[in-house]
């Protein structure tokens, strides 16, 4: 894995802003709004009577729109921590882009590519798993 | 000339950087040489005029969608594919908010105390402040980013992202044309969804350059298996909407 510097371009489009400003919309409408009162249920787990991989988002939202991080784990914890990650990550794309800093880039191998492919899949299948055996 | 990923020096013309393996043609505005990808008519309507290039686009998109993700540059800006998505988007949810008002009630006589319970209140009444007109672009942009990004993540996870993310972007951006298709009362919601489905999968296989497998995985993995995702993007939203008009405290009585 190589760390390198990469220089800002003109015109860049900052995603992490943008899905940063979205989340915190997500997170404003949970806390401010009753939203679980007109959730609709799973459909995956009415049809097979299991939760799906993103069973307890919402649930996770509203406690993490409340401060309760350890509630918003237990919920779900993959999209907990996608959270979490998405507002380091708009923070990170926010101070570069007001100091007009550079960003830092990786460039993995192939076979680092796979493990992270790989990986991937794994911590979303750990995730499926332990909301099956907990909710 | 610079590799615009590492910063190594490379020969002019390279497609793929020999230090860091990135492909350097990807970051370019204007079309890939030899890739055969350009502007969309819908992108060049300077030139071909408004109409001309909406018309001619939402016909290449809708009935000859490989020809027109194959074609289809992969860079060139958010703006374009998004004013396009807004403007279909926008006709389409004007015809069915409009069916909504003049066939609610007629629908109403047909219906079982049962299925009147189901189909819940009619959007007209929901979403009846003219406020809500300015409201549903924003809801719009925020959906399309959403759906983009779990197309993306989902594409990514097989190895299927060969472009950008904005390469997903535009293919979610232009395959809401059949949108239009809400002008059919009763079933165009259902044409809409079947069709914008296909349309996603060409589009990612075509603009990815990627398997047709990878492809299907990417668009209906979301919709089998992640609805909590999809709940909060139109809960969380239309939540916002409708607290916005003060119907909420009405609808949940």
């Amino acid at each position: 894995m190589h760390v390198l510097v990469k220089k800002r371009t003109s015109g860049q489009i900052e995603f992490g802003i943008i899905y940063g400003g979205i989340a915190l919309l997500a997170l404003w409408a949970a806390r401010s709004l009753p939203v679980l009162t007109f959730l609709p249920s799973c459909t995956f787990k009415g049809l097979t009577g299991l939760p799906c991989p993103t069973c307890g988002s919402t649930r996770s939202l509203v406690h993490l729109s409340h401060g309760d991080v350890a509630d918003a784990l237990a919920m779900n914890p993959l999209i907990t921590l996608c959270f979490l990650c998405l507002f380091l990550y708009a923070l990170y794309s926010l101070v570069t882009l007001l100091h007009r800093m550079d960003r830092i880039n990786m460039i993995l191998s192939e076979h680092e590519k796979n493990i992270l492919h790989a990986g991937a899949f794994m911590i979303i299948l750990l995730n499926w798993t332990y909301l099956i055996f907990t909710q | 000339m610079f590799c615009p990923h590492c910063g190594n020096e490379i020969v002019e013309g390279q497609v793929f950087c020999p230090h860091c393996g990135m492909r350097i043609a990807g970051v370019d505005e204007m079309p890939v040489p030899g890739t055969g990808r350009s502007k969309t008519p819908w992108e060049d309507r300077e030139t071909v005029g408004f109409f001309n290039g909406l018309f001619r686009t939402v016909k290449e998109v809708l009935f000859s969608p490989s020809d027109f993700f194959r074609k289809m540059s992969v860079t060139g800006g958010l703006t374009d594919p998004l004013l396009f998505a807004l403007f279909i988007g926008m006709v389409g949810l004007m015809f069915l908010y409009t069916w909504d008002i003049f066939l609610h009630d007629s629908l109403s006589n047909f219906m079982t105390p049962e299925m009147k319970a189901a189909a819940g209140r009619s959007m007209a009444e929901s979403v009846g402040s003219p406020v809500a007109a300015v409201m549903v672009p924003f809801m719009l942009i925020i959906w399309l980013f959403i759906v983009s990004g779990m197309l993306h993540l989902f594409l990514w996870m097989v190895r299927g992202a060969q472009s950008g993310f904005e390469a997903t972007f535009r293919v979610v951006n232009y395959s809401v044309t059949p949108f239009l298709m809400l002008a059919i009362p009763f079933c165009g919601m259902l044409i809409v969804m079947c069709w914008v489905v296909i349309l996603a999968i060409i589009g990612l296989k075509e603009a990815h350059e990627t398997t047709g497998g990878k492809s299907v995985f990417a668009v209906l993995s979301p919709l089998i298996c992640c609805c909590g995702l999809i709940t909060i993007a139109m809960v969380v939203f239309m939540g916002a909407l409708f607290a916005s008009f003060g119907n909420l405290m009405h609808m949940t009585k």
